[in-house]
């Protein structure tokens, strides 16, 4: 039976910063793979983002575009062709930057300076929307914390579709989970920061706590608690911003949340800076 | 099984074992008790010493009862008989005329499953392994039924061999973990449909029962054997049977012998959600060839050949190539729509197939809008073009029927959509969080 790679969802920074493997592939043949440093194993990539540089590198006769696409996480350079008659098309109609979606085969090519590079040689270019990108993003965050999940706890992952075989193991250890987690945490953060701050930092109380809390503390009551701490700091100059952070790490809340609360409160106006590293409430 | 007309066995059947007088439970354990210490002292067989017990205190012992290996060697007529089963089903009701209770149910081992009628106290559980002493068996509705009076005994028993396991052994698995030549199933589920139905197995007739079972992991259709009680939306708990690979897809197998018990409404989700399609992906679908319509959520990646405007046989609707049906030749054909691509989940990949609406919808034309468009500009692979910029690279959610074949995969799709289900996204994401911190 002939079969394909699969395409793969993930995160730019995961690709790159992954593990280049050869293996059998899906049909029995030789592959190169990418163990991305999430435990994916990657012939074919789905990528979405903005494609940010597009340059016409071609000369008459022989098309050729060179491209860079970004995510949340980090950007990949690929070029597109006359081999990719299709894709030719989609790149010399369209006009930099533009959200797009990528699915090729992911290949690797040797730079002048000698160095390993990895690329995509694109199978499928697709214009996209902020919202579908950003889709894209929360399904490939989804996989990658699913694996994590796998490879580091000892429960079954708490969401189904993910009973199948295990994430492979990548490389680096516990270094590359830690770069892992602050991975998804920067893309989750940068398609809705407080959504996921929150959820985040209801995490983070609830292992702090050692219990499941049922209702996290609401922005709003987030709002009130960071008020009350600046005009409990502010001597009159207003309230340190390192102090405030002393004090926050004292009681245990995310610092994360809190930026997040007093950007707010400062956009709002309910908080100004009178001095650079100071903040007072109106 | 109908009750309201079960008829108690005739006494004068009865009246053959030639009983004197009725034998309580605490003098049969005297009896034995007395007959053991007797045999034990005066080194005789059990049986001798029995007959002595027997003659001292004036009762007629019980002749002796023949032990049947099996329930498929029963045969009407035959009295004073034991055997060991299961106690498959157990059901209560009213004699005649206020005769009090009776009981019934089936009984089964490993070679069939027998109704049986209980006339007397019958206290015991659905799973238990009884032995029946001084039983009888007779034809009841053209069926063979044991019966059990007031001069049987019925105990439980260790001796479980050849029975079918016990529904406290283990637990129970689910449908999704079946793979092909699975044995010894035991799984709860819920009847999702049955039918009776009738097959000719070495030129005779055998009724056999055909349906769907569903728990929240899949389905399966499944036959028996035989004739089970099984109902449409109740839950039970079966043990027993195989399961084999059948075209492509998975079946239960299992004979009147498997245990089968009734489980609460509540044990399974109802039939709507277990008849809704399952969320599934393709790696799991091409391993355990699941049963039954399956959502898959991926990307459009390949609009393939064979997609767009296409001519179907008027006859029977088959795609023609050449003005011709493979079954019907040359017919006059009609226009039609078509969808072949490559779907992706991430975890594999299926082609998909979509005919007719499904098609319009995906285009937003219907197929005579096609046709003329297609007159005019003699262009056919325009839509074929006008598919793959529609669905090429996006996101999909497509529901519809699996099938696994020699070249993969591939999913007759009933309806698609485009788009990701955010919540689930922001769901799953929220509870696999724990692992960020
Ligand atoms: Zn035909």
């Amino acid at each position: 039976m002939k079969r394909r790679e699969p395409a793969v969802p993930v995160l730019i920074q995961d690709l790159l910063q992954g593990s280049r493997e050869g293996g059998d592939g899906a049909d029995g043949g030789p592959r190169t793979y990418v163990i991305t440093r999430s435990g994916a194993r990657v012939y074919r990539a789905v990528l979405s983002g903005v494609l940010m540089e597009k340059e016409d590198i071609g000369s008459p006769g022989s098309p050729l575009f060179r491209l860079r696409l970004a995510d949340p996480t980090g950007g990949i350079s690929f070029t597109v062709g006359r081999y990719g008659q299709a894709q030719l098309e989609v790149v010399s109609r369209l006009s930099v930057p533009t959200f797009a979606t990528i699915v090729g085969k992911v290949s690797f090519f040797t730079s002048k300076r000698g160095e390993e590079v990895m690329t995509i040689n694109a199978e499928l270019i697709v214009p996209t929307t902020k919202s579908v990108r950003d889709g894209w993003h929360k399904l490939a965050a989804r996989d990658a914390l699913a694996r994590l999940w796998r490879m580091t706890m000892d429960e079954p992952v708490p969401c189904s579709g993910f009973e199948g075989p295990g994430p492979e193991v990548p490389r680096g250890g516990e270094e590359s989970v830690e770069a892992t987690r602050e991975m998804i945490k920067q893309c989750l953060l940068s398609i809705d920061r407080p959504f996921f701050s929150r959820a985040i930092d209801e995490h983070r109380n609830s292992a702090l706590d050692g219990n499941e809390r049922t209702e996290g503390a609401s922005f709003e009551e987030y709002e009130e608690q960071v008020v009350q701490m600046i005009v409990s700091l502010d001597k009159g100059d207003g309230a340190r911003w390192d102090d405030l952070v002393d004090h926050i790490q004292k009681k245990k809340l995310s610092r994360d949340i809190i930026e997040e609360v007093v950007s707010s409160l400062l956009d709002k106006g309910l908080l100004y800076e009178p001095i650079l590293g100071y903040l007072k409430a109106v | 099984m109908d009750n309201e007309e079960k008829a108690a066995p005739e006494e004068a059947a009865e009246g053959a074992l030639g009983e004197t007088i009725e034998m309580t439970e605490e003098s049969y354990d005297d009896i034995k008790n007395e007959a053991h210490r007797l045999a034990r002292e005066l080194g005789v067989s059990l049986e001798e010493a029995a007959r002595s017990v027997h003659a001292s205190r004036g009762t007629s012992p019980q002749a002796p009862s023949r032990m049947i290996g099996s329930l498929k060697d029963l045969s009407p007529g035959t009295v004073n008989i034991s055997i060991r089963a299961r106690l498959v089903t157990l059901h209560d009701a009213e004699r005649n005329e206020g005769g009090g209770k009776y009981y019934y149910g089936m009984l089964g081992d490993s070679t069939t499953t027998v109704p049986f009628s209980a006339w007397t106290e019958f206290d015991f559980n659905v799973g238990d392994a009884l032995l029946l002493q001084n039983v009888n068996v007779r034809e009841w509705k053209e069926r063979t039924e044991i019966v059990i009076n007031d001069r049987s005994r019925t105990s439980r028993t260790d001796d479980l061999d050849g029975l079918v396991p016990s529904l406290d052994d283990g637990v129970p698995g689910t449908i999704g973990e079946l793979v092909p030549e699975s044995r010894r199933i035991d799984i709860e589920c819920r009847v999702l449909e049955v039918q009776r139905g009738e097959v000719i197995v070495k030129e005779s007739p055998k009724e056999i029962t055909r349906g769907c079972i569903a728990d929240r992991t899949g389905r399966m259709d499944f036959t028996c054997w035989g004739p089970v009680d099984l109902i449409r939306d109740r839950c039970y708990r079966i043990i027993g049977g195989y399961v084999k690979d059948h075209r492509g897809a998975l079946r239960f197998n299992f004979d009147p012998g498997a245990i089968i018990r009734e489980l609460p409404d509540d044990r399974l989700p109802p039939l709507e959600d277990l008849q809704r399609p399952l969320p599934s992906r393709i790696a799991e679908v091409n391993s355990r060839r699941s049963f039954g319509p399956v959502m898959l959520r991926g990307m459009v990646l390949d609009v393939r050949g064979g997609s767009g405007l296409i001519r179907r046989c008027s006859d029977c609707g088959r795609r023609m190539a050449k003005g011709q049906c493979p079954v019907h030749g040359r017919t006059k054909g009609e226009d039609g729509l078509s969808l072949r691509a490559i779907f992706d989940d991430g975890s594999g990949s299926a082609i998909i197939r979509a005919e007719g609406p499904i098609v319009e919808h995906l285009l937003g034309k219907r197929v005579s809008e096609v046709s003329e468009e297609l007159k005019e500009s003699l262009d056919p692979s325009s839509v074929t073009s006008e598919l793959s910029s529609r669905l090429n690279g996006r996101p999909w959610t497509i529901i519809g029927d699996p099938s696994v074949d020699e070249y993969g995969i591939s999913v007759s799709v009933k309806e698609m959509s485009e788009g990701f289900d955010i919540e689930l996204l922001n769901s799953d994401i929220t509870s696999l969080m724990g692992v960020l911190i």
